[in-house]
């Protein structure tokens, strides 16, 4: 279509300049396993991570006897 | 000589005719393109508005919690949408894959659209750098970011008290899986709810919001409601909300980006058809849906402020609840239809909120279940009873309470099920909650170690009791919090 650059050649092998292979190659497979397989540890690390800082801080709170109710709170409004 | 003449001149016209044509496509197929790019970035706005709009609802204790949940939203719904959401929507529209030769090509469309399936798959040639597409991968990033919303959805109903990862979790679910497959199913020229039984709702008041609503009425029966929502009686109290501003101006943003939202809905290529298409590929124009939405807001706006007696949360969230209400029927309905049902809509979402809260006791923290899920609904059911017998789809099959009806059946468990069983399992596991020490002190200091106003001074948290008094809010927080930990729960979802 346009003289300046060979573009319906480059349109047909486009593909083949993804980093590790075209579409369907077995270097696309390996890529998107790799990614997939990073996305779900990612969920497990999201859990861990936070479970360490929830725990620690409820700790902290729970021996610091911060929210021990003092023998003459007010009761709550029922 | 003259003979040879006119084959030369035939021959050249032809091949100028050809390029002609070859330039026309290409401008249509970029024109859509920079259209999809552009709702994107407009729809962008949405996620800037639910994180403004629950950051300002939540206490001062726990803004950033509840604003990271929307930032990171976007941090797993993105990757899984790629790797298996996109394909959902490509290959399940039929209902599952056929097994068999064809079993890739699973669109139950006409020809027009044929191996869209395979163009869905990550490792597809589609889902790169290909200068012969210029529409797939525009057209799947409109897609995420309506994926990005059903979670920003349940977000805000989960705040001060759900753990970030099980959000996160729960919302690659709802966003990657659950979604798409009811979109799959309803929202596409080829789901089966469309073609047999002429499902319509077009700019998606059942397919995102309502299952987003429903998805999360199924977490909530499982998370409970924030400490001290609830006093020993069962009779709802009021949080004070750290930013009011903030919480308006974010339901502002996401109007704005609602434009984008309903014009990511429709797609032209003028080179195959006349002028725009909506999603099931049923003739309708950009004025049309963009008046409905107007005037949506409109009427929501009204109904939202007379019905809440001038409450401003309300007000704006009439409007949200107004537009969701017409949503569906957007590509037909008449502007003084659409104001009178967004007026409905919105009176059907305060009643519905407030019967969630007080009744059911369910603590939706920012009225999802209600403006979203009943709404979008409510939404689904209009289009049955006022534009029943309109063509929907390539297959030109009438719409019809019926097909409207066995929509509903079939989203309302594909929703809530996943929701709550999922929930359940976090639950089981002690993942779904933060400890009850942490939600009293506040999320921001066990996630993040600090506070995000340190410039200000921290003034005593105030709570508004169920009779209107507001009174200093430790003292009731703590007794709930030993009511919780050191004896029955305060009060049970649902009892």
């Amino acid at each position: 279509m346009f003289d300046a650059f060979p573009f319906n050649e480059w349109s047909d092998k486009i593909a083949d300049f993804w980093t590790f292979g075209g579409a369907e190659s077995t270097g696309t497979w390996i890529m998107t396993a790799l990614g997939f397989a990073v996305c779900m540890i990612s969920f497990v690390l999201f859990i861990r991570l936070e479970n360490r800082k929830l725990d620690h801080q409820a700790e902290v709170l729970r021996a610091t006897g911060a929210l021990d109710r003092p023998p003459d709170a007010p009761a709550a409004t029922e | 000589m003259l003979s040879t003449f006119v084959e030369v001149l035939a021959a050249s016209i032809e091949e100028d005719l050809k390029s002609l044509t070859d330039k026309v496509m290409l401008d249509s197929n970029v024109l859509l393109e920079q259209f999809y790019f552009y709702t994107v970035v407009v729809m962008w706005l949405i996620h800037v508005g639910f994180m403004a709009y629950e950051a300002g609802a939540a206490r001062r204790k726990n803004l950033m919690s509840t604003a990271m949940k929307n930032i990171l939203t976007i941090a797993v719904v993105t990757p899984t949408f790629y790797y298996f959401g996109w394909y959902i929507y490509g290959c399940f529209q039929p209902g599952f894959p056929t097994i068999g030769p064809d079993s890739l090509d699973g669109h139950a469309g006409p020809k027009e659209f044929p191996g869209f399936c395979g163009q869905t798959a990550p490792w597809a040639a589609e889902m790169g750098p290909n200068l012969q597409n210029h529409l797939n991968l525009v057209f799947f990033l409109a897609f995420l970011l309506f994926s990005w919303t059903t979670g920003s959805i349940m977000s805000g109903a989960l705040i001060e008290r759900v753990r970030l990862s099980a959000y996160l979790i729960l919302t690659a679910v709802l966003g990657s899986v659950v979604w798409i497959m009811d979109a799959a199913w309803g929202w596409s020229s080829g789901g089966w709810l469309v073609t047999r039984f002429g499902f319509h709702d077009a700019i998606a008041s059942l397919v995102v919001h309502g299952v987003a609503g429903a998805f999360t009425l199924g977490v909530l029966l499982n998370l409970g409601p924030r400490i001290g929502k609830y006093d020993r009686q069962g009779r709802a109290r009021s949080f004070r909300g750290h930013n009011t501003h903030l919480t308006l101006m974010g339901l502002m943003l996401i109007f704005t980006g609602f434009y984008g939202f309903y014009a990511a809905c429709l797609f032209i290529t003028s080179t195959t058809f006349p002028g725009w298409l909506n999603i099931y590929g049923s003739p309708t124009t950009l004025g049309a849906i963009a008046m409905v939405i107007t005037i949506g807001f409109a009427g929501g706006f009204t109904g939202g402020w007379f019905a809440s007696k001038g409450d401003p949360f309300w007000t704006l969230s009439g409007g949200l609840a107004g537009v969701i209400s017409v949503s569906a029927g957007a590509d037909v309905y008449h502007p003084s239809l659409a104001y009178l049902l967004s007026i409905s809509g919105a009176f059907l979402a305060v009643w519905s909120g407030t019967w969630i809260e007080k009744k059911l006791r369910l603590d939706d923290a920012v009225g999802a279940v209600a403006v979203h899920g009943v709404c979008g609904f409510y939404g689904v059911l209009l289009v049955g009873i006022f534009a029943g017998g309109y063509p929907t789809g390539l297959n030109n099959v009438e719409s019809s309470l019926g097909g409207q009806l066995m929509g509903m059946m079939a989203f309302l468990p594909l929703a809530f099920l996943p929701g709550y069983l999922i929930s359940l399992a976090l639950k089981k596991m002690n993942l779904l909650r933060v400890p009850p020490e942490v939600e009293l002190e506040g999320l921001d200091l066990a996630e993040f170690g600090q506070d995000f106003f340190p410039e200000f001074e921290r003034v005593p948290e105030t709570i508004v009791e169920p009779d209107g008094q507001e009174v200093e809010a430790a003292p009731v927080l703590l007794d709930s919090y030993w009511q919780t930990t050191h004896g029955r729960e305060t009060t049970k979802a649902g009892s």
